[in-house]
C-alpha cells in the first residue's frame, strides 16, 4: 500500500483542492440569491448535462452496484437498466415544464401549483427523510476510500470528506456546486473507464476496448461457474415493474435531482442536457455491469475469497489485483469525485428547502440579503450535522438509496408529475398523495431496514430476492390513485393554479380546455389498479 | 394536428418506448422464457449476440441507446414545436 499511498494522496489532494478552489471562484460569481440556489439560471447544457451525470453516478456506481451484481446478478442490472432509462421519462413527464415554472425547488413548485404553504412545508419534511438517506450512503463511501486510501478507519474519511464538501458548498453555491459537478463528472468517467479496460484486458477478453460489449468470450467460462448469472426469472415479474416505477418517479421526485433543472437558461437546455446526461450515464452504467462481471469472473476464476462485507469495495480490490498502483490510485480519485459531486447537490438542497421553503415561509417577508446569509450558516449546519450522521452509516450503500427512490416517487414524484400534466389535481390531492406515499413506502422502510423484519411480514407477496421492492408496486400506483380520486372529490383548483399548467407547457394563452380531459386519469387508474394487481398473481411460481 | 394534441401524443409515445425498452422488457424475458432460454435446469441462452445473451444485449442497448435516441428525437422535435408556438403558427 506504500505506493499507493503516496500515489493517492496526491490524485485525492488534487481532486479536493480543485474542488474547494472552484468554491471559491462560485463565490465570486454569486451576486444574489438566485445565484446562491440556481446558478442565475445561466447553466448551458452540456455543463448541466456533466453536473448531473455526476450527480447521478454517486457512489453506488463505484461501489454499490459492484456489490449488488455480485449478490444480485441480472437484478442488479436491470435495476440500473431502469435507473438510466429514467432520465428520459424525466425528460418526457417533467423537466422542460419544471424549468418554465421559474421556482427554486420541488417544494416550492409544490407549494405554488398546489396553491399550499403546508403542502410546501409538508414536501420539506419528505426531502429531509430522502435526501438523509441518499446521503448518509455516499458519506459513508468518502469513509471506505480513505479507508483504503490510508488504511485509516473510515470515520476520519468521512470527517474529513463530508467538512470539504460542507466547505465548498457553502461557500460557493449552486455556482460552485455545478462546475465542480462537472469536473468531477469527467475525473470519475476516465478514472472509472480507463482502469476497466486495464482489468478487461488482463483477464484476457478481446473487445476490451469497449467495456460495455467487451466481455461476451468469457460467457461460456461464466456460465460454467455461475450458471444462473444471466437468470431474469429469479423474481416475480413484478418486482421488475416495482423497480421501474421507483426509478422513473424516484427521479422526479428527488428534489436534488429536479434542482439542476432550475439552474439552466431555458426549457432547450432541460432537454438536451438530460439528452447529454443519459448518454454519458448509459455509457458508464453499461461499462459498470462489465465492472461486475470481471469481479464475479475473477473471483470464480482464481478462488481468491472476498468477504460479502467487502463487496462495496470489489472496484478497487480487482483494480489493485490486476493494473498498478496508479489506475488503483486514479480510481480511488474517481470514486472521491463521484462521491463529493452528489453529497454537494444533496446538500444544496437540504440547505435552500429548509431556509426558502421552510422558514422563509414560517417568518414571510425575508429580505434577500438575510435569506442568503441563512442559506450559507443553514448549508454548514446540515453538512456537519449528516457527516455526524453518516458515522454509523448502513450495511450497504445501494439498499439505502433505492429505499430514497422508493420513497420519494411515491411521496413527491406522483404530485409533481400529476401537477404538470393535469389541472385537475388539487390542493387536497397533492396532499392525499404525498400522505398515502409516504406512510406506504416508509412504514415498510422502518419495518424493514430498522426493525429488521422479513419483508413477508407486511405481505406473503414481498418474497424472493430484493422481495422489498415490491413494495414500490403499491405504494406509486396507491398514490396516484389516492391524488386522482381525492381531486375529483374536491373543489377545482383556482384558476391562477390552473394557468400555470398551460405556461409550464409554454402556451402563451390560456385555455381551460387543455390538460382538462379525463383520459389521463382514467389511464393512470386502470393501470395502477393492474400494476397492484400483478404483484399478487404467479404468486408461489417464482423463487422464494 | 394541433400543436396540443403533438405535444400530449408524442409524450405519451415515448413514454411507453422509454417504458418498454428501459423498464419491462424485463418481464418479458420472465414470461416468454421460452423464447430466450432452453430447457430446465440448465436453462441455456438460445442465441448470442457479441458473445453475451441475446435477451441481455437487448437490455442493455434498450436501456441505454435506444432510449437516448428516444430522447434525443423527443428533444429535437420539442424544440420545433416550441418555435412553432412562439411564432403562433402552431394553433
Amino acid at each position: 500500500m506504500s505506493g499507493l499511498f503516496g500515489l493517492g494522496i496526491i490524485f485525492c489532494v488534487l481532486v479536493l483542492g480543485i474542488s474547494v478552489a472552484v468554491g471559491v471562484w462560485g463565490r465570486r460569481l454569486t451576486r444574489n440569491l438566485a445565484d446562491y440556489y440556481v446558478a442565475g439560471r445561466s447553466v448551458d447544457a452540456l455543463s448541466n448535462g456533466l453536473a448531473m451525470v455526476s450527480l447521478s453516478l454517486s457512489l453506488t456506481t463505484f461501489l454499490g452496484l459492484t456489490a449488488l451484481i455480485w449478490f444480485g446478478f441480472y437484478l442488479a442490472i436491470a435495476l440500473y437498466a431502469a435507473f438510466t432509462a429514467s432520465f428520459v421519462i424525466m425528460l418526457v413527464v417533467a423537466a422542460p415544464y419544471l424549468r418554465r415554472h421559474k421556482t427554486f425547488t420541488s417544494m416550492d413548485f409544490i407549494g405554488e401549483r398546489f396553491y399550499s404553504p403546508r403542502l410546501r412545508i409538508a414536501a420539506v419534511f419528505i426531502m429531509l427523510v430522502v435526501s438523509t438517506l441518499y446521503l448518509i450512503g455516499n458519506v459513508k463511501g468518502i469513509g471506505i476510500v480513505f479507508e483504503l486510501l490510508l488504511g485509516i478507519p473510515a470515520i476520519w474519511g468521512v470527517l474529513i470528506g463530508g467538512l470539504v464538501v460542507t466547505f465548498y458548498v457553502t461557500l460557493g453555491g449552486m455556482y460552485g456546486v455545478t462546475y465542480n459537478q462537472t469536473f468531477q463528472s469527467i475525473v470519475l468517467t476516465v478514472a472509472f473507464m480507463v482502469p476497466l479496460m486495464m482489468i478487461l484486458k488482463a483477464l484476457g477478453f478481446s473487445a476490451w476496448w469497449f467495456p460495455p460489449l467487451g466481455y461476451g468470450a468469457a460467457v461460456p467460462a461464466m456460465i460454467q461457474m455461475t450458471p444462473h448469472y444471466f437468470f431474469p426469472f429469479v423474481v416475480h415479474p413484478a418486482w421488475y415493474i416495482a423497480v421501474f416505477l421507483g426509478s422513473a418517479f424516484g427521479i422526479i421526485g428527488l428534489p436534488h435531482f429536479v434542482m439542476r433543472y432550475f439552474t439552466v437558461r431555458d426549457a432547450k437546455d432541460a432537454r438536451w442536457s438530460t439528452v447529454v446526461c443519459v448518454f454519458l450515464v448509459g455509457l458508464i452504467n453499461t461499462s459498470a455491469y462489465a465492472m461486475g462481471f470481471a469481479g464475479v469472473y475473477y473471483v470464480a476464476r482464481t478462488g481468491v475469497a472476498i468477504a460479502p462485507v467487502d463487496a462495496d469495495k470489489l472496484v478497487f480490490i480487482l483494480t489493485q489485483a490486476l493494473t498498478n498502483n496508479w489506475w488503483l490510485a486514479l480510481t480511488v480519485a474517481g470514486a472521491l469525485a463521484a462521491s463529493l459531486s452528489t453529497v454537494a447537490g444533496l446538500l444544496m438542497i437540504m440547505g435552500t428547502g429548509l431556509v426558502h421553503d421552510l422558514y422563509a415561509v414560517v417568518r414571510p417577508g425575508l429580505s434577500d440579503d438575510r435569506k442568503l446569509t441563512l442559506s450559507i450558516w443553514t448549508m454548514a449546519a446540515v453538512g456537519v450535522a449528516c457527516t455526524l450522521l453518516s458515522i454509523r452509516p448502513p450495511q450497504f450503500i445501494l439498499v439505502t438509496i433505492m429505499w430514497a427512490f422508493g420513497i420519494a416517487g411515491a411521496s413527491l414524484g406522483v404530485p409533481i408529475t400529476l401537477g404538470i400534466w393535469w389541472k385537475r389535481a388539487t390542493r387536497e390531492g397533492a396532499a392525499a398523495a404525498m400522505i398515502v406515499g409516504f406512510l406506504t413506502s416508509f412504514i415498510p422502510y422502518v419495518m424493514i431496514e430498522i426493525q429488521k423484519l422479513s419483508p413477508m411480514v407486511i405481505s406473503r407477496f414481498f418474497y424472493g430476492p430484493l422481495g422489498w421492492v415490491k413494495v414500490i408496486a403499491w405504494s406509486v400506483p396507491l398514490s396516484f390513485m389516492a391524488m386522482i380520486v381525492v381531486s375529483w372529490l374536491t373543489k377545482p383548483p383556482p384558476l391562477e393554479a390552473r394557468q400555470q399548467v398551460d405556461a409550464m407547457h409554454g402556451w402563451p394563452d390560456y385555455r381551460e380546455e387543455r390538460y382538462q380531459g379525463k383520459g389521463l386519469p382514467i389511464t393512470v387508474i386502470v393501470l395502477c389498479a393492474l400494476i397492484m394487481l400483478s404483484v399478487t398473481t404467479l404468486y408461489g411460481v417464482f423463487p422464494k | 394536428m394541433s400543436a396540443y394534441r403533438r405535444e400530449c401524443w408524442l409524450t405519451a409515445i415515448c413514454f411507453i418506448l422509454v417504458t418498454v425498452f428501459g423498464g419491462i422488457l424485463s418481464v418479458v424475458f420472465v414470461l416468454g422464457k421460452d423464447l430466450f432460454f432452453g430447457p430446465e435446469p440448465v436453462y441455456a441462452a438460445k442465441s448470442h449476440v457479441v458473445g453475451l445473451p441475446t435477451h441481455y444485449v437487448f437490455l442493455l442497448v434498450g436501456s441505454w441507446l435506444i432510449v437516448t435516441a428516444v430522447g434525443v428525437f423527443y428533444a429535437w422535435y420539442m424544440d420545433r414545436l416550441e418555435r412553432a408556438v412562439e411564432r403562433g403558427e402552431a394553433g
